[in-house]
This record gives structure tokens, C-alpha cells and sequence, in this order.
């Protein structure tokens, strides 16, 4: 596992480097150089940046900006509510992923993507701007982490993911409802059991979830995730 | 693991039949009774009535109508968090979860006959009981306090109208006077508690009455998160705060309280504020019941959280000696679920799981500086012992420490959650 191990931001930070700042300017507000760091931390575990990457949990985002809403052909997870947005010719244009990576679950109601949001306007800022530099070359993001495949295939049991999900419950809401710290019911078991491995990696920072996860094995991650897919996601 | 010993059912039916009590309701259900209705008790009674379908009958005892919580009672000093939002009701434990809350104290406990005797006059039987009663303090530990001094110098230390009149307190200081605090010796309740509180008076202070002064007579050498503090007390609150340690008689103070003076080893101080945190003990309930030690808490067994002396007996939260966890809301919830898990099994042949535990304690030492401890537990033979930890670092970044600032109110909103929904 631990041979996925990645040091993202770093690379990223090392290539845009002083370049960075001045580009950030052209593209608004946002600094790639921190998107790049969120989107090691928060999207590199399900998303690839290049076509040509390894199928991932979701599509690849290589350029995104401006791409059609559900467009990659050939990836087969898109929600029935990402496709009927497609129907309607959406784009995701700046605006509208701005609004979704805030609140992804208020958007696209349905959307089967584990990611609760973006914390600040500021950090959707700055993986926009990310995501806008990184689509013409994206040959730096070919490490996402990932889980394998054996591994998100393990069936989780309900009844010890709701004995072990009681020590997230201090924290994270059942009923789905969240503030400054993420709702995680209702998710995706793929996405979830990626999410808690990158924490048990060591790749996403939170150092209360890294802590957590550390102790937690592959069948357990799988059973936290089975327990918490049977909850119902809140309506926003 | 050692093998626990399973409980024998036989007879406790009716065993519950013969005594007459106000939750006879559960005739024929084992009955679990929970004294104390805070992070441990309301956490343990919920999920014992929540996870056991209507098989258990739960009684939870606590005199109190509204609960209000010791944490974010800090940030409400601070002037971050409104005081009402520190309260909560038990009603959804009685409406939704079906519990018989009484609110009255526990006055006895027959370990024997296995009943708890109420103030009120009733008495309860248990098959099992589960105590978390939070603290007591130590009489005569801070000499020339006692509790009927509280009303000039609050501690501040048990939630509610203490925490109220504090801070009217610091609202009313003369300007430049002094704000004083007496530290508890380990072991206490909430480890940060009493920094984070020197924070937010500092943060009321530093923009109400910027000459005040903050003075700490502090028996210990050193306290948790004490890096993270001086270095927040230097950026933010820079010459206001004076803590005296037990190298310069920290250790040995003197309070009276009508005249409004704190002595530190014999130098008389005139203060305004005197915020007297005394050392504590379990609650009182733990002691009647014959359950605490020469220090006044109580041991449990690592494994289930039972009380060392009586297996039927589980005894949660502050009053427990936890080993390597600390005395906090988080520990206390967190070891309610080990407990609920065990009862389960042993009164409704439930899967037995093994216990594991967490702890994580926030503390705000500016607006929107906020720093966190925490780590993950495992019993062992001898004590509850940590398996990994973490803390924040000095020095990190201003959108690091909001984002744990957001964090807190999140778990905040999450345990209430967790305890009263």
C-alpha cells in the first residue's frame, strides 16, 4: 500500500514555483500552486488529470474547463443526475464549478461523488485555477493514489461498520447534516474506502482522520463504509 | 483480549419484578440504569436504547432540566459562542429514544440488592448500572475556598450559571484591575480547559480593558497544549498574562474571599476576578457507591469500563480513571460506546466487540486560531493506552488554525448531536 505514498504538492509546487504567482493573477484569484495542493489532498485519490491515466473512481478532469457535464467517453459511473444534466447541454464552465465543488450535494442532487465540498470560496478559487493550468499538460498528476482493486472489492459488513462507526459519530453526523466537519453518509463504498485510505496513507492531512484511520484495517474501512452507504445523505 | 465473564440472566427478571419503581414499565426487560446525563450518561443511554430496539429498559438519572456544556462554555467567555446554544434538552432521549428520564439526584447505590435511591424517594433496580457522574471538588484544596464562596470566586468548572456569572464578572473589572486564576493540580477535568479560558478572557480583555492583567497560580510544571498557548498568548496578548508555576510557589496559594486577595506563597495579591479552580474528584455518587480509590476516582477494567470492584457496575467520563485518556467530553462519549457494547451483549446476547477508544480536545486561543489534540486508545491488562497521537504545531499557518477552528464547531455540533437527538 504504501508504494503509492505521494508528495504532490511538493512536485507541484516545485514545478509552478515563482511562475505560479503571475499566472494566478491572469486566472483571478486563485493560486494554483495551493489548488495543486488541494488537489493532491482532496481528488487525486479518485480523479486522474490526463485521459491517457489509469481509470480512476471518477472521470479524468483533464481539461475540464469548458468540457460537457458527464463527457468522458467511455468512463461508466456518471449519477443519473450528472447524465440528465448532460441532457440539458450543461458545461462545466467556471461558474457552475465553482458552485458545485462548494456544495457538490446541492448542486447535483444524486451525484455519486464521496466529496462533501470545499471548505472556502477561496480554496474553489484556487483549485480552479489549478484545474485550468492543468489541462493542456497534466503529465505531473499521474500519481493519484489509489486503492486496489481486491481492496475496494471487499464486502463490508454492516453491523461492525455500526459498532465501529460510533467513534465517527462523535464528530460526523448520522443524519447527514454537516458544518466544519464533512457529512460522509450515503457515500459511495468505493469512494469512502479510497477517502479513509488516503487518510490511513498518510495522503489526505487531516491529522484527527489520519489518526483514526491508522489503526483501522482493510475489512474495517470496508464495514465503516457498507454501514455508512445505508444512511440517508441530507437534503440540503 | 482476556475472556470476559458473561452474565447470568437467570432471576433478573424477576428480580426487577419485586421492587415497585416509576419505570416499571420495562417489567420484564432488563433494566439498565445511567446516572449522570452528560457526555457519558446522555451518550450511554441513547445508544443503549437506540441500538437495543425497545429490548432494554434505560433509566437515565440526572437532576438537572437543561444540560449545559463545560465545552464551548470557554468560547461563550470569549464572547464566541452564545450561552444558549451551550444548552440542551433531554427531551428526544424520552420522546424519541423511549428513556424514563427522571430528573433527580442519586443519592445511594445498594450493590447488593442492585438499586440506586433517589432524593425523590425512589428507588430503581438495576441489572445494570453505568455511572458518570462527572466531578466533585476536593474540599479544602484551595485553602480558604469553599463551594459557598463560589458566588465571588466562581469556579466556573461545573457548566451553567457559574460560567455566566464569570464572565460578568470579567465584563465588570475595573480598568487595569487584575483577573486571577487558580489552576487545578492533576488529575482534572479537561486539561486545556483552564488555558483556553486564560485565552478568552485575555481575548475579552485585550479589546474591553487592554491594561488589565491575567495572573495564573498554577501547581503544576507544565500543561496541556502549553506551547500552542505561550506562543498565542505572546502573538495575541502580548505582556497580559503572568503564570506563576510551582518553581514560584504556584503550588502554594491562599484565597479569601471577602477581601478579594489571593496570596501565592504568602504575597498577598488584591484581584478583581478570582477564578478558583479546586482539585476534584468523581462525583459524589461513585464514592457512596464504594467505588473509588484512596484519590477519590475510580478504576475500571480497560476492556469494558467496568468499575474495578463491581462487574455490574460501569463507570464512564471524568470520574473514571481512564489511564492515558484524558478528562473530557470526547473520552467520556467515546467510552459510553465501549460500555453500551459490552452491556448489550452481556443483558441482549449481542455481538461483542472489542473496545476501542478516541480522544480529541479543541481549544481556541484567538478568534479563528484554533489547535487540537488528540489520539486513539486500546485497552491493555494494566491501563487504557495510546496506540497514536497527534497535536498541532506552533507556527502553522492562519488558515490551517481557522480551519480547526471550523473543525471544533463541527465536533461540537456532532457530539450534542450524538448525546441528545
Amino acid at each position: 500500500m504504501r508504494r503509492l505514498r505521494l508528495s504532490f504538492g511538493v512536485v507541484l509546487a516545485g514545478l509552478w514555483g515563482a511562475a505560479g504567482a503571475a499566472s494566478a493573477m491572469e486566472a483571478g484569484t486563485g493560486d494554483p500552486v495551493r489548488g495543486g495542493e488541494l488537489w493532491a489532498q482532496q481528488c487525486a485519490m479518485c480523479h486522474a488529470l490526463s485521459p491517457a491515466a489509469e481509470e480512476g473512481l471518477g472521470p479524468h478532469l483533464a481539461d475540464l474547463i469548458g468540457r460537457p457535464v458527464a463527457g468522458v467517453e467511455g468512463y461508466a459511473g456518471y449519477s443519473e443526475a450528472l447524465r440528465a444534466l448532460a441532457g440539458q447541454g450543461a458545461v462545466w464552465d467556471v461558474e457552475r464549478l465553482r458552485a458545485f465543488l462548494r456544495a457538490p450535494y446541492r448542486e447535483v442532487p444524486g451525484t455519486r461523488m464521496g466529496f462533501g465540498g470545499l471548505d472556502s470560496a477561496s480554496d474553489t478559487d484556487h483549485l480552479i485555477a489549478f484545474l485550468t493550468e492543468a489541462g493542456p499538460d497534466a503529465s505531473t498528476a499521474e500519481s493519484g493514489f489509489r486503492v486496489p482493486r481486491e481492496v475496494l472489492a471487499i464486502e463490508g459488513e454492516t453491523d461492525w461498520g455500526e459498532f465501529l462507526a460510533a467513534e465517527c459519530s462523535t464528530c460526523h453526523r448520522r443524519d447527514g447534516s454537516a458544518d466544519g466537519i464533512p457529512a460522509i453518509t450515503g457515500w459511495d463504498t468505493r469512494s469512502f474506502v479510497t477517502v479513509m485510505h488516503a487518510y490511513r496513507e498518510k495522503v489526505r492531512p487531516n491529522p484527527t482522520m489520519q489518526t483514526i484511520a491508522a489503526r483501522l484495517s482493510d475489512e474495517e474501512i470496508a464495514a465503516l463504509a457498507a454501514y455508512f452507504a445505508t444512511l440517508e445523505r441530507a437534503p440540503h | 483480549m482476556t475472556v470476559r465473564r458473561r452474565a447470568v440472566l437467570g432471576g433478573l427478571a424477576a428480580g426487577a419484578g419485586l421492587l415497585a419503581a416509576p419505570a416499571a414499565l420495562g417489567q420484564g426487560r432488563p433494566q439498565v440504569v445511567v446516572v449522570g446525563g452528560g457526555s457519558g450518561g446522555a451518550t450511554a443511554a441513547r445508544y443503549l436504547a437506540m441500538q437495543s430496539n425497545g429490548a432494554l429498559d434505560v433509566t437515565l438519572v440526572e437532576p438537572s432540566r437543561r444540560y449545559y456544556t463545560c465545552y464551548f462554555s470557554n468560547l461563550y467567555l470569549g464572547g464566541f459562542w452564545p450561552f444558549e446554544d451551550l444548552a440542551h434538552s433531554y427531551a428526544a432521549l424520552a420522546s424519541r429514544h423511549g428513556i424514563n428520564v427522571l430528573h433527580d439526584w442519586a443519592i445511594g447505590v445498594d450493590r447488593d440488592a442492585r438499586t440506586v435511591t433517589l432524593a425523590g424517594g425512589a428507588t430503581l433496580p438495576y441489572d445494570r448500572l453505568v455511572l458518570s457522574p462527572g466531578i466533585d471538588f476536593v474540599e479544602g484544596s484551595v485553602p480558604g475556598w469553599d463551594i459557598a464562596a463560589h458566588g465571588r470566586m466562581p469556579h466556573a468548572y461545573k457548566p451553567g450559571t457559574q460560567t455566566a456569572l464569570l464572565r460578568a464578572q470579567v465584563e465588570a473589572m475595573p480598568e487595569g484591575g487584575v483577573y486571577a486564576m487558580v489552576a487545578p493540580p492533576n488529575p482534572y477535568r479537561c486539561p486545556p480547559g483552564p488555558y483556553e479560558r486564560i485565552s478568552m478572557v485575555a481575548h475579552v480583555l485585550s479589546e474591553q480593558n487592554p491594561t488589565a492583567k491575567i495572573l495564573i497560580a498554577d501547581p503544576k510544571e507544565s500543561f496541556s497544549k502549553q506551547a500552542l498557548f505561550e506562543e498565542g498568548w505572546n502573538r495575541h496578548y502580548p505582556g497580559m498574562i503572568e503564570r506563576v508555576g510551582p518553581d514560584f510557589g504556584g503550588d502554594v496559594v491562599e484565597v479569601d474571599p471577602e477581601a478579594m486577595t489571593l496570596a501565592i506563597d504568602g504575597v498577598v495579591e488584591q484581584v478583581d476576578v478570582c477564578n478558583v479552580i479546586p482539585a476534584q474528584k468523581a462525583g459524589r455518587i461513585a464514592e457512596l457507591a464504594g467505588l473509588t480509590d484512596a484519590a477519590g476516582w475510580v478504576p475500571i477494567d480497560a476492556f469494558t469500563m467496568k468499575s474495578q470492584a463491581d462487574p455490574e457496575i460501569f463507570v464512564l467520563g471524568d470520574a473514571s480513571i481512564a489511564g492515558d485518556m484524558p478528562k473530557s467530553g470526547f473520552s467520556a462519549n467515546s467510552q459510553a460506546k465501549v460500555a453500551v457494547n459490552v452491556i448489550r451483549h452481556e443483558l441482549l446476547d449481542s455481538r461483542l466487540f472489542p473496545a476501542r477508544y478516541a480522544n480529541t480536545c479543541w481549544s481556541l486561543i484567538a478568534t479563528e486560531d484554533g489547535v487540537k489534540v488528540g489520539a486513539s486508545y486500546e485497552p491493555t491488562e494494566e491501563r487504557i493506552a495510546t496506540v497514536d497521537s497527534f497535536i498541532s504545531q506552533t507556527g502553522e499557518s492562519a488558515e490551517l488554525r481557522a480551519e480547526t477552528f471550523r473543525e471544533s464547531i463541527g465536533w461540537y455540533n456532532g457530539i450534542v448531536a450524538d448525546m441528545f437527538t
